[in-house]
């Protein structure tokens, strides 16, 4: 996998194999029958959720273990992991937070009678909350001094978060409007998350077989803001084009 | 082994719990939630045949406006929101996706005003 020693030729495939990552559930929902447009802050909000969700799902590629792509340190791994889980987490949060800015009557939708796929979003959301909370490593150490531990309590709540998150994208369903595009949404978070747990409880060691570069850990902050700003504004501009094409 | 078990067990029959408690309570938050006022004039629904919303004419089960029974009957006012939602963006979402205007697709504040 690693093909050059360079480290800024493999930062920048990987940049582009994440903003696939990112753009492949916009792709899903745009193609292929997409809903009508609603409005432009209320689809952007709904694409927000959307690139979070692809986010929250590579978190379970990207587990914080040396993976063979990229090449880079066993630190970068760590640093993506946890990179990537805060900016799911901030884009959850603005899914959220806008979509209450546009429709202020959607608290109605946070209470006790919202529908159940409703809940499921906020309860996945706070237990993304509590995902990052308890990750932040002097909480992490006086909670859990045996790391492996918190891993345990960590990998379930976060399938957890992510069998709410997918109850409350099904549920509510408006852009997910075929069998067919919810088929696809199901099995590709099922694959992830069924790989996960395999190579979880299954095989653990470390992959040696990469040579990995040096001192490359400082990529990923880049590396996770930098493709979710630019499918963020790449799907900006397409709420305006979807309402302008609109009756 | 047991004593592995019973802290997961405990867990799990306290999660149990809590759902069900937490199932019964949403239920009464149902029934006892009040009406949005909700903002429609039949009007601009003249297109549509009277029947396709006034099931009670043809299957006569009821008589009056749609909340007389949809928030008073027991047996249906809990899934009263779901079944107009679905009834009334159906529709919407249905003309706009052939190409028509139509009526709100998901704005809130579009269909319940505030008073």
């Amino acid at each position: 996998m690693s093909d050059s020693r360079e480290p800024g030729r493999s930062a920048r495939r990987f940049f582009l194999f994440l903003v696939f990552c990112l753009v492949s559930p916009l792709l899903l929902v745009a193609l292929a029958a997409p809903a009508p447009a609603v409005g432009v802050l209320w689809d952007w909000a709904n694409a927000i959720g959307y690139v979070g969700v692809a986010l929250v799902l590579l978190l379970f590629f990207y587990t914080g273990r040396p993976r063979a792509f990229p090449p880079f340190s066993g630190r970068f791994f760590a640093n993506i992991h946890r990179d990537l889980g805060y900016v799911a987490l901030l884009l959850v949060l603005v899914h959220v937070g806008l979509l209450l800015y546009t429709e202020p009557l959607l608290l109605e939708h946070l209470k006790p009678s919202a529908p159940l796929y409703m809940l499921a979003g906020l309860a996945s959301t706070v237990l993304f909350l509590l995902l990052a909370i308890t990750s932040i490593t002097p909480l992490r150490r006086r909670l859990w001094p045996d790391y492996h531990r918190f891993r345990g309590f960590h990998a379930w709540l976060s399938m957890a978060a992510v069998v709410l998150l997918l109850v409350h994208i099904v549920g509510s369903g408006y852009y997910l409007n075929t069998g067919l595009k919810t088929a696809i949404l199901l099995l590709v978070s099922g694959v992830l998350l069924g790989v996960y747990i395999d190579k979880r409880h299954v095989h653990l060691r470390h992959d040696r077989s990469v040579a990995r570069l040096r001192n490359t850990s400082h990529y990923a902050a880049a590396l996770a803001f930098g493709p979710v700003t630019l499918v963020l504004v790449l799907a900006l501009g397409l709420a305006c084009l979807w309402l302008g094409l609109a009756p | 082994m047991l004593r592995l078990a019973w802290p997961w067990c405990a867990a799990v029959l306290v999660f149990l719990v809590v759902l069900y408690a937490g199932h019964a309570w949403r239920q009464q938050q149902l029934a006892r939630r009040p009406m949005l006022p909700t903002g429609f004039e039949h009007i601009d629904h003249v297109d549509i045949h009277c029947a396709d919303c006034h099931h009670n004419w043809l299957d006569g089960t009821g008589s009056g406006i749609c909340y007389n029974c949809h928030k008073t009957d027991a047996a249906v006012n809990r899934e009263m929101e779901a079944i107009f939602h679905q009834f009334c963006r159906g529709c919407h979402v249905d003309e706009r996706a052939q190409g028509e205007k139509s009526g709100p697709l998901r704005s809130c504040a579009a269909c319940h005003p505030a008073q």
